[in-house]
C-alpha cells in the first residue's frame, strides 16, 4: 500500500461515498460502517485494484445489498412474532418507495440499478466494474426499468 | 437516457456528503494491513504445504526495479521532468483523453519505466478527484512497461483517459481542473491546468509510457 495515495483517495473521496450511502440506508452509523468496510477492502488489495474509485462504489453497493436482505430477515422475524409495529416508520429513508421497489428486483439487476442510478456510472462503466458484458448490463437495466415502471405507475 | 430514466433520479434525494468520524482512516489501515497479514500468511502457508509435497525448493529472487535492472541509465527523478498536456484532447465514445508528455531537461540522460501515476484534480479547490493506477484504455493500446530511456531534451509520453459525465457536474467536486503526475517511484511534478475539461464520472485510466518519437498508437 502506498500511504500518501491511499491518504489523499480517502480524503477525496470517503464523506461522497458514505453521503451515497447514506441515501441509500437508514441512518449514519450504517452508512459510515459500509463506506469504512469498502475502503478497508480497497486498501487490503490495493495493488491490484485497477479502478480504486470504481471499486469502492461496487464494494459499497454490494454491501448495502446485504445489508438491505439482512434487514429483510429481520423485519420477517419481527413479523412472525407479532410485533409488526411501526417499522415502517423506522425504516423510512427519503425514498423509502423506490428503496423498496429496488430491493424487490432480482438479485442481478440489483447492483447494476445502484450503479446506474445512484450512483451515476454509464452502462459500460457498470459493465467493466461488475465484469459483465455490456450488453447483459443493457438488458438487466431495461428489465429493471420495466419492472420499475410497473410499479411506480401501479402505486403512484 | 430515457425519460423514465429521468423520473427515477428525480425521486432520488441529492448526496450530502458525510465526514468521516475521526480516526476512521487510521482504523481502517489498520484493519486493512491486519487483513493483508492474514492473507499472506495463509497463502505462504499454502505454498510452503506445495513445496513440501513436491520435494523441491523454490527459489524466488526479487527483481530489482526495471529501470535498475534492464537500463543503464539512472532512473528519472522529479527534477529531471517537466510535464505538459498535448494541445486537444481526444474523444471516445464514452471517453475522453489526452496525451501528455514528459520530457527530460536535465543535463544527463536517465530512463523511466511503466505506468506514471496520475489524478486529476478539481477545478474548485485543487483536490484529487480520481488516481488512475494502470493501464487498459479504450483511446490507445498500452505499449506495456519497458524501459525507456530518455536523453536530454528527449521527451515520453502516455495517454489518460477518464469518462465525462454526460450532465452537469453532480455536485462542485467532480469538475476537472488540472492534471498532476508524477514519474514512477517519483513524488509528483507540478499540475498543469486541463481548460475544458468538464466533469469526472469514474474510469481514470493511464497506459504507460513510450518514446514521444514512437508516439501512442490508436486503440482498434
Amino acid at each position: 500500500m502506498n500511504p500518501p495515495e491511499a491518504a489523499e483517495l480517502f480524503t477525496g473521496h470517503y464523506a461522497r461515498l458514505a453521503g451515497w450511502v447514506r441515501r441509500l440506508v437508514d441512518d449514519d452509523e450504517t452508512a459510515h460502517e459500509t463506506a469504512s468496510e469498502a475502503f478497508t477492502r480497497l486498501l487490503a488489495k490495493w495493488q491490484r485494484v485497477d479502478d480504486p474509485v470504481g471499486y469502492l462504489y461496487v464494494v459499497a453497493a454490494n454491501l448495502v445489498r446485504d445489508h438491505w436482505r439482512s434487514k429483510q430477515r429481520e423485519r420477517r422475524a419481527y413479523a412472525a412474532e407479532g410485533e409488526r409495529i411501526q417499522r415502517r416508520a423506522a425504516d423510512t429513508g427519503p425514498d423509502p418507495d423506490l428503496r423498496t421497489l429496488i430491493n424487490s428486483l432480482p438479485e442481478r439487476q440489483r447492483v447494476p440499478v445502484l450503479l446506474y442510478y445512484y450512483a451515476d456510472f454509464t452502462v459500460t462503466d457498470v459493465a467493466r466494474l461488475l465484469g459483465r458484458p455490456e450488453g447483459t448490463v443493457k438488458s438487466d437495466l431495461s428489465l429493471a426499468r420495466t419492472a420499475l415502471r410497473r410499479a411506480l405507475e401501479g402505486t403512484r | 437516457m430515457s425519460d423514465f430514466d429521468d423520473r427515477i433520479r428525480d425521486l432520488l434525494p441529492p448526496v450530502t456528503p458525510l465526514s468521516p468520524p475521526p480516526e476512521t482512516f487510521a482504523r481502517i489501515t489498520r484493519t486493512a494491513r491486519k487483513r493483508k497479514r492474514l492473507r499472506l500468511v495463509s497463502s505462504t502457508a499454502a505454498s510452503a504445504a506445495v513445496v513440501v509435497a513436491l520435494g523441491f525448493v523454490v527459489r524466488t529472487a526479487w527483481p530489482p526495479t526495471a529501470a535498475t535492472s534492464a537500463g543503464h541509465n539512472p532512473a528519472c527523478t522529479t527534477a529531471d521532468l517537466r510535464l505538459s498536456v498535448a494541445d486537444g484532447s481526444i474523444a471516445g465514445a464514452t471517453v475522453i483523453g489526452r496525451e501528455v508528455v514528459l520530457t527530460n531537461q536535465g543535463p544527463r540522460a536517465c530512463e523511466l519505466s511503466g505506468y506514471p501515476t496520475v489524478r486529476l484534480l478539481s477545478s474548485t479547490d485543487n483536490s484529487p478527484l480520481a488516481l488512475a493506477r494502470t493501464g487498459g484504455t479504450k483511446l490507445w493500446r498500452d505499449p506495456g512497461n519497458h524501459p525507456l530511456p530518455l536523453n536530454p531534451g528527449a521527451a515520453a509520453v502516455f495517454g489518460v483517459e477518464w469518462t465525462p459525465s454526460d450532465a452537469k457536474c453532480s455536485d462542485s467536486t467532480s469538475s476537472i481542473g488540472a492534471l498532476q503526475a508524477a514519474a514512477p517511484g517519483q513524488p509528483p511534478l507540478p499540475a498543469v491546468t486541463l481548460p475544458d475539461a468538464g466533469c469526472l464520472q469514474a474510469g481514470l485510466a493511464v497506459t504507460a509510457l513510450v518514446a514521444a518519437s514512437t508516439g501512442l498508437t490508436p486503440a482498434g
